[in-house]
């Protein structure tokens, strides 16, 4: 069997670089109609009057669309968000009133037209005013609010999740030392070069939707639900897509545009600009983190407390999920069996925040890492040590009790000594320069896939599934190669069509790592009930058993007798005209997993699956009297299971590291009162190739038991514990704790002079 | 939106004269940003990149004139930045290639922004700003043509030529601090030149006032001369960083700018 574990070049690679690749961005449908949205420029107010009659009489206009078009809330899990505000306005930039006309300026100059009387109201702009006493309710219906499932919430509050096992007060009772810490992380924008985009048509009673997504059924659920339709009456097609990382995660446009252009008789194609991006992007929440351990002065963990309050902005979105995730990572990495921990999501006046590249895990990670090297410090012991002593090994339980098998810590750990061996790089220490670890344990997302294969009569192989490509290579690469694999053709002659929800198979979407974990076993499935019909067939062809046969260089081979042999465009043209076309389908859905029932509630996430296991070293001088951190070495180990194309993967670790670095240094996502500070890459900083360090990479394969090949996740997890390993470099360089990010000159500087 | 395309500097200073409200452009990389962002919509644009004689830099009797069309890249490029090595410095931190391929020194005059990384350089060189209209020509010092933030001494019927100053041939560095490594406005920049010959620091500062200034000492007080810079500062807090850090970092960088210069 070829082609698992070899670097070969992905599909896409000529297109994209030719700029011959057809994006969302560039879709265009005969005789589309230019979409603009009309946003809230205030992030709190009361709606009194909209009037869209002057805007109606602009030439060209053929549509407008308000809250009386579409009514009714949507949500993943609370179903708290009119897709065009309802009578209030909740944050800066919610979408009002949209109008679809023949140019782009018309459509502008109807929105000027469109008329607006609002009342302003207090502006909750901040977790703390959300959470006082008698603070404005931002939804004063939520208790009408549906929530599926019912999670824990009230007011200002909109979910809240608790874990607790053992005997916490008595961890801290018998505690030699207590070690508390706060942290605190911004919001953070993904920034995908391609800004949300999609052209809607209405056909024969079917919104067919070409949009830039990651997750087209997630789409196309949300797109039904606005519009008040079966799914089926909703089709998502994905054009190649430039750049998600969670932001293309959510229904926003679609809907939007499918109103319109049902209203218009026309397709309707919305482009986000730049600002709108930043304004309705669904950042990366901002944080506060509150970890308190009791260790006995051996440095044993005798109990674990943690509180974490995650900014929801103005609508729920999937953060309720996503909170749920919360306790498994903040009461992780080090073993101990007694945990007290609440996570609170909590409404305010601001943008809703959503899933970004390794949710809530860049600032759990960075605070438990943080927090880490803290108790070392207390404790007098070396970080290593600590951190070796307390990592979870074989066997040991994570938050929810759920036994842990397949653990890599170790291993990460070995190999980045390998590279970087820390005695070496701590033992003679120079001013103002530091050294900082940082672990991590990471989930594969589990969401089930599927896929379909179809033997071509030339011998080729073509793949549908509803699994996306979003530049990690996923599609352009591991797929085809898991299907090059199982039948024995060429990487080149496995094509694969773009996602049309009405075709492929349902996908959980490009999220959480999964698509070579889910889509890639579905696929395997797949692939493997096709190789079973060309073992049948070749089997008669050529008089021989089928278990002496082999696939391989697009023919079947008898084992042993190399003239003995017949290609597998004979086969499917064969089977074609005896049984009719070979086809196989493959389904995957990850096993329940076993954890301590009970012990945690607000959460539908018990455990981990496809866990990954994550070592990242940073060496970093800080120039004492400007502050700035510059990075001077970046050592990476990461569990991938096992590595399908290695050079895929180390293209994802020097990407999710850079934006990591972005994450730790440079980029928050500013909201004053509300309002939106920075809303341009003119203030909101992303880091450059300049800010780049070389990037020293070992992989890890400690295999899964359910992935094919042993396969795990690989490309969301390596932004998740940069912020942790510099930080702590930092906080080894100047000698003091660096507890917020980013560590931008001023707060570094800062904490040299406290 | 009208856009004229002279060819030649007197069409251009016709234009200029005859549509008194005209934006001219050049490299585009500030004027596309404020139409971009609706900040500007003028009735009328000039469009200079056809003018020949704004381009370009030459040795003009122990002078060097630089033209107002001249590109950061042209800038960086070594016989020039022999000349003129801070200011080499300067566009070697300009934005990205492309920006620097496109933006040029009249550009950086014409905005008069604060934050101008051309301005220090230019400043401590003494440069001259030569302008036109259809009436003749003017010059004048660099420091007495900035005005203001974004506010600078080109009447509405003039364009600006170029620069033109004497080398000091003397060490000279430029410096910045940004939050990032590249592509970032300045949170706050230093020129600096250690003249011996005038027994004289001559500094200039960026993204620390309204204008971008010069403050100059003898020699002999080189130790108090970083404290000096940054009184001499007006710095705010906005967006980019506060008042409080920028006149901080303004002292370290002068310091660090006299030590590479005065070794």
């Amino acid at each position: 069997m070829t082609a698992i574990g070899e670097s070969v070049p992905r599909q896409d690679a000529e297109a994209k670089l030719r700029g011959t690749a057809v994006y969302g961005i560039d879709y265009e449908e005969p005789h589309y109609l230019h979409g603009k949205i009309l946003r809230a420029t205030v992030p709190a107010a009361r709606i009194v009057r909209l009037d869209t009659s002057k805007a109606e009489q602009i030439p060209g206009v053929l549509a407008i669309v308000t809250a009386q078009d579409v009514p009714g809330r949507w949500g993943f899990a609370t179903v708290d968000q009119p897709l065009l505000a309802d009578g209030a306005i909740r944050y800066e930039g919610e979408p009002i009133a949209a109008v679809a006309a023949e140019t782009w300026n018309q459509a502008r100059a109807a929105l000027k037209a469109i008329e607006l009387g609002l009342e302003p109201l207090d502006v909750v702009g901040t977790m703390d005013e959300a959470l006082a006493p008698h603070a404005r309710l931002i939804h004063p219906d939520w208790e009408s609010y549906e929530m599926r499932p019912s999670f824990p919430r009230e007011g200002n509050v909109a979910t809240v999740v608790e874990l607790e096992r053992g005997d916490p007060d008595a961890g801290f009772a018998a505690a030699d030392v207590v070690v508390e810490g706060e942290y605190h992380a911004p919001r953070h924008h993904q920034a995908s070069i391609e800004p949300r985009v999609c052209t809607a048509r209405y056909e024969d009673g079917t919104y067919v939707i070409h949009t830039s997504t990651q997750v087209p059924f997630g789409v196309r659920d949300g797109a039904a639900g606005y519009l008040g339709v079966r799914p089926s009456d909703v089709r998502v097609i994905v054009p190649t897509v430039g750049g998600g990382f969670g932001g293309k995660l959510l229904p926003t446009l679609e809907p939007i545009a499918s109103l319109l252009a049902r209203k218009a008789n026309r397709p309707v194609k919305l482009v986000n600009t730049r600002k709108e991006e930043f304004l309705s992007g669904c950042p990366r929440e901002n944080a506060v983190i509150r970890i308190r351990t009791a260790l006995s002065k051996a440095g044993e963990i005798l109990a674990h407390e943690s509180e974490v309050l995650m900014d929801n902005g103005a609508y729920g979105g999937e953060q309720p999920f996503v909170a749920g995730l919360s306790p498994l990572i903040v009461c992780s990495n080090y073993r101990t069996d007694s945990i007290r921990h609440q996570t609170k999501l909590v409404y305010t006046n601001t943008p809703p925040t959503g899933p970004f590249r390794g949710v809530l895990a860049t600032y759990a990670v960075f605070a438990v890492e943080r927090h880490a090297d803290e108790i070392a410090k207390t404790l007098g012991m070396d970080r290593i040590e600590f951190r070796r002593q307390n990592l979870y090994r074989e066997g040991d339980k994570c938050a929810t009790g759920q036994v842990l098998e397949g653990v890599a810590f170790e291993e990460t750990l070995d190999r980045v000594e390998e590279l970087a061996p820390w005695k070496t790089m701590t033992g003679s220490k120079k001013p103002y320069r530091g050294v900082g670890v940082a672990c991590a344990i990471w989930n594969t997302n589990s969401a089930p896939g599927g896929s379909t294969i179809k033997l071509n009569e030339d011998g080729t192989a073509s793949l549908t599934t509803g699994a996306t490509e979003i530049g990690t290579g996923a599609i352009a690469q591991a797929l085809p190669q898991i299907v090059a694999a199982e039948l024995g053709v060429s990487v080149d002659d496995v094509f694969v069509s773009e996602p049309d929800t009405s075709v492929g198979l349902f996908d959980g979407g490009a999220q959480g790592g999964r698509t070579t974990y889910m889509a890639g076993t579905a696929t395997k499935k797949a692939a493997g009930e096709v190789r079973e019909q060309i073992l049948d067939v070749a089997a008669g062809l050529l008089e021989a058993d089928r278990g002496d046969l082999e696939l391989s260089d697009g023919a079947v081979l008898v084992t042993g007798a190399p003239d003995r042999k017949v290609s597998l465009s004979k086969v499917a043209r064969v089977a074609q005209a005896t049984d009719g076309p070979m086809v196989g389908s493959g389904s995957h859905a990850h096993p329940p997993i076993e954890f301590e029932s009970g012990c945690i509630s607000g959460s539908v996430i018990n455990g981990f699956t496809g866990a990954t296991y994550h070592t990242h070293l940073a060496e970093v001088e800080v120039d004492p009297d400007t502050g700035q951190v510059t990075i001077l070495r970046y050592v990476v180990a990461q569990d991938v299971g096992r590595a399908i194309n290695p050079q895929a993967i180390e293209g994802q670790i020097d990407g999710g590291v850079l934006q990591g670095i972005g994450y730790a240094l440079f980029e928050d996502l500013r909201l004053v009162d509300g309002v939106c500070v920075d809303w341009g890459f003119g203030t909101y900083r992303l880091p450059t190739a300049a800010d780049m360090p070389e990037i020293e990479i070992a992989l890890v394969e400690v295999p899964d038991p359910v992935g094919a090949y042993g396969v795990k996740g690989a490309a969301e997890a390596p932004i998740i514990p940069v912020a942790g390993a510099i930080a702590n470099a930092v906080a080894d360089a100047i000698g003091k704790p660096v507890n917020s990010i980013p560590l931008t000159p001023f707060a570094v500087l800062e904490a040299i002079h406290s | 939106m009208d856009v004229l395309t002279p060819r030649t500097l007197d069409e251009a200073l016709r234009y200029r004269a005859e549509y008194p409200n005209a934006l001219p452009i050049q490299g585009g990389t500030d004027v596309m940003v404020d139409l971009n962002f609706d900040r500007a919509r003028p009735e009328t644009v000039i469009n200079l990149n056809a003018v020949r004689e704004l381009r370009s830099w030459r040795r003009d009797n122990g002078a060097v004139w630089l033209g107002a069309a001249l590109t950061y890249t042209e800038a960086m490029e070594s016989e020039l930045a022999a000349l003129v090595p801070a200011l080499a410095e300067a566009s070697r931190t300009v934005g990205s290639r492309p920006i620097r391929n496109r933006g040029t020194l009249g550009g950086n005059l014409g905005t008069a922004s604060p934050a101008g990384d051309a301005l220090p350089p230019l400043l401590i060189e003494e440069a001259e700003v030569a302008l036109a209209s259809v009436d003749g020509e003017r010059t004048l010092p660099l420091s007495e043509f900035l005005l203001g933030p974004k506010k600078n001494a080109l009447a509405t019927d003039e364009l600006i030529l170029g620069v033109r100053l004497t080398p000091s041939a003397q060490p000279q560095t430029f410096m910045k601090v940004g939050p990032r490594n590249a592509m970032v406005i300045a949170i706050c920049s230093v020129a600096l030149v250690a003249d011996r010959e005038r027994d004289e620091l001559r500094a200039a500062f960026g993204s620390a006032g309204p204008v971008a200034s010069l403050v100059t000492a003898p020699l002999g007080e080189r130790d108090a001369f970083a404290t000096a810079v940054a009184s001499a500062a007006s710095p705010i807090d906005d967006v980019r960083g506060t008042a409080a850090y920028r006149r901080h970092a303004l002292d370290v960088l002068v310091n660090r700018a006299i030590d590479r210069c005065l070794v």
